[in-house]
């Protein structure tokens, strides 16, 4: 048993059983990416069509997720979800806590998503658009092979933080009962009666570091891709 | 933790048991919103000193980045990439932990050592969190303030010093001011997992009150609307302070 | 007085000032031409120090600094003596137009705030844009931008005023706004260096033209001996590229 305040042999010991709960993470992260780069897609367009009513709920939801903290959306999904589709005779109460965990992640960043995505689009100067018409495209094939690639690329930094964004936040499912890597850290801190909880806490923090990193680091190989465009 | 083992089960049966199905009780709202209310002060308390570190540390960052100083820039910069990486929860358990035990001896029960108050645990979370964030935004905006400007006070005689304080600061500010509303928003709504470590602010007074019977929706739509309110305001002070600048420069 | 002696510049592997030599007396205006590359706006912005020359000599009045040497102090003392006008007018952006010619005042040349704001008001009417003193750049056009510009300078009363194409970024018919205000500076016997494209205000302004090409003055004079009577070729062949494109 070692004495000392700080014993690298348990970060490096917690690092290896965090790891079985990374794939949890993982999973829930990534569904919640794609969902919500579906979702997203939907309130721009929401934004854009000209449908005051569309372009207003577009507008209303994008501010209420800006306005309201991870955990108490998790929190609220979990809770009202069920009891509001109960009204309408929809029995969820079988659903796994992960579905409600990907819903709340994804609709969260759905409105960041969104943001990034409208900004992009309107970045792309109109002449674009009057070039591929000049040259005889249809309208699908101008935003497919010319705008679509260019706001791609003015897009993907942001997109790469909101993603960073969902992996910090999956933090939080621990508050609907999911065992993550941050739950099970935890769980393991306080089986160390109180003397080796520094040493998990570190232990997580370099894991998500580490995976943080390597989104990074994805990303910056898909925009060197779009390099061509600068 | 209270939220998480309250299964869907167990509240439909406890709402069951009322007779009908009460899917909001307003009454119970209506009491319960000068309960969840009293959080605020330590919420904005919290948020107002947090972001106060984080503009120090992040001007410190920045300057140190831009200015190159050998061993710290790459400091700086690997203390950027871990404080943006790591979920706010864990960080706040990392600094819950590190004094107490660090300055243990080893021998104890986690109760030896150095204690800290919550509360000076959670600004130092978000003065990290905010620094980090802070220090990319106010490098940004430094860079971003056109490099004639610099020339045009070499040429009228201003000092190095003259030119950064009367000419790139008031401009950088105003470049920096979107980024800085976003994280101190990000700051507020970041606050809402102090309950963990018993600051008991918006959210976990809403904890409290919905643990009561378990009205947890009538009490986090509380804490919703709360946030939202407060939210909004910051939002809407910041965006009149750009305006109000933009009209000049 | 200014004079640059065999001024050198290099930049990475390219060498773009070849040690031409430039003397300019009080009162005249110098008109420097000639094509991009040729190294015309680096030498006027080595004469501030915004580009650090690597050898040759500086003399401006009685005092001389080497170009290779120069101490911070020798090269603050040369700014003083000069002021610069920039081809994208460089106004302080978050100052009204008065106070982007007070600030220098103020700070450098250790005005109170009052005299300051007199001396601006001056300059302002005499350059036509008396009414617009508490206007912020982006709210005047590019001409009148360029005007405070040239007030800003003129405010200095320093020993020469460097021009670096004054009027290459404003829309033509914002060109002779600014046009008139230099000439009126010239007539009023300020001394200037001018890098400009306008070849017919060279002509109506300069007392000297100097045509530079790759790094060394080809060829100076006067404007109807480089215009009219110039001897060298390339000279010609420039001259011909510009009046072909007029």
């Amino acid at each position: 048993m070692q004495n000392s305040a700080f014993s690298i042999h348990f970060v490096v010991n917690s690092l290896v059983t965090l790891l079985h709960y990374v794939p949890i993470t993982l999973l829930i992260t990534a569904l919640s990416i794609c969902l919500g780069l579906v979702l997203g897609l939907f309130v721009t367009i929401g934004q854009l069509v000209p449908n005051r009513v569309l372009n207003g709920l577009s507008i209303g939801f994008i501010a209420l997720m800006r306005g309201t903290p991870m955990l108490l959306l998790l929190l609220l999904i979990y809770y009202g979800l069920p009891l509001l589709l109960q009204s309408f005779a929809i029995d969820i109460s079988g659903w796994n806590q992960v579905v409600f965990a990907i819903l709340a992640l994804s609709i969260n960043i759905s409105a960041y998503f969104s943001e990034t995505m409208r900004s992009a689009y309107s970045a792309i100067s109109a002449d674009q658009y009057e070039a591929g018409l000049s040259v005889g495209m249809s309208n699908k094939r101008i935003i497919s092979r010319i705008i679509v690639p260019q706001a791609t690329a003015i897009a993907l930094p942001n997109i790469g933080n909101s993603m960073i964004s969902i992996i910090k936040h999956s933090s939080l499912v621990y508050a609907i009962g999911i065992t993550d890597i941050y739950q099970q850290a935890q769980t393991v801190a306080s089986s160390t009666f109180g003397m080796r909880q520094l040493e998990v806490f570190v232990a997580v923090a370099l894991i998500y570091w580490m995976i943080c990193i390597l989104v990074e680091r994805i990303i910056a190989v898909i925009e060197g891709r779009f390099s061509y465009l600068r | 933790m209270r939220e998480g083992s309250a299964t869907y089960a167990e509240l439909y049966a406890d709402y069951h048991e009322f007779g009908a199905i009460a899917l909001f009780n307003t009454a119970f709202f209506k009491e319960s919103f000068p309960q969840v209310l009293s959080g605020v002060p330590l919420t904005l308390g919290l948020s107002l000193a947090s972001i106060l570190a984080g503009i120090i540390l992040g001007l410190l960052i920045a300057a140190i980045r831009i200015k190159n100083i050998f061993f710290f820039t790459g400091v700086s910069k690997v203390f950027v990439s871990f404080s943006r990486s790591v979920p706010l929860i864990v960080i706040l358990y990392v600094l819950c932990y590190a004094v107490p035990q660090l300055t243990s001896g080893g021998g104890g029960q986690g109760q030896s050592g150095v204690q800290i108050s919550p509360n000076l645990i959670a600004i130092a979370t978000f003065g990290l969190f905010a620094g980090a964030y802070l220090s990319e935004a106010f490098r940004a905006a430094y860079y971003s303030v056109d490099s004639g400007q610099k020339e045009a006070a070499i040429s009228v005689g201003l000092s190095s010093f003259q030119t950064f304080r009367r000419i790139i600061v008031p401009q950088a500010i105003r470049s920096c001011l979107p980024n800085f509303t976003s994280v101190f928003i990000d700051v507020i709504k970041g606050t809402s997992i102090v309950y963990n470590i018993s600051i008991f602010e918006i959210m976990g007074k809403a904890n409290l009150v919905g643990s009561r019977g378990y009205r947890y929706i009538e009490a986090y739509s509380i804490a919703l609307i709360i946030y939202l309110v407060i939210c909004f305001t910051i939002y809407i002070i910041f965006k009149r302070l750009e305006l109000h600048l933009s009209k000049k420069y | 007085m200014i004079k640059i002696e065999n001024i050198y510049k290099r930049f990475g592997d390219h060498e773009i000032l070849k040690g031409p030599s430039l003397s300019v007396n009080d009162g005249e205006v110098v008109a420097i031409i000639g094509p991009s590359g040729s190294g015309k706006t680096t030498l006027l912005r080595c004469i501030n120090f915004l580009e650090r020359a690597d050898k040759g000599k500086l003399t401006i009045d009685d005092a001389s600094v080497d170009f290779e040497h120069a101490t911070k102090k020798e090269i603050n003392q040369m700014r003083k003596q000069t002021a610069m006008v920039f081809q994208s007018y460089n106004l302080f952006k978050n100052k009204t137009a008065i106070e982007n010619i007070m600030e220098g005042l103020i700070y450098s040349k250790k005005l109170s705030r009052n005299e300051a704001f007199k001396t601006g008001e001056k300059l302002l009417q005499r350059v036509g844009l008396g009414e617009k003193a508490d206007a912020y750049p982006k709210q005047l056009s590019g001409g009148q931008q360029q005007r405070v510009g040239i007030a800003r300078a003129l405010a200095l009363n320093p020993s020469v005023i460097l021009l670096d194409e004054p009027t290459s970024a404003l829309d033509p018919e914002l060109v002779g706004e600014v046009l008139n205000t230099i000439k009126e500076m010239a007539r009023e016997g300020q001394t200037m260096i001018v890098v400009t494209h306008e070849m017919a205000f060279a002509r109506e302004i300069a007392s000297r033209v100097v045509f530079m090409e790759g790094g060394v003055i080809v060829e100076e004079g006067t404007p109807e001996e480089i215009f009219e009577n110039n001897k060298k070729e390339r000279t010609k062949e420039f001259l011909k590229r510009i009046t072909y494109r007029n």
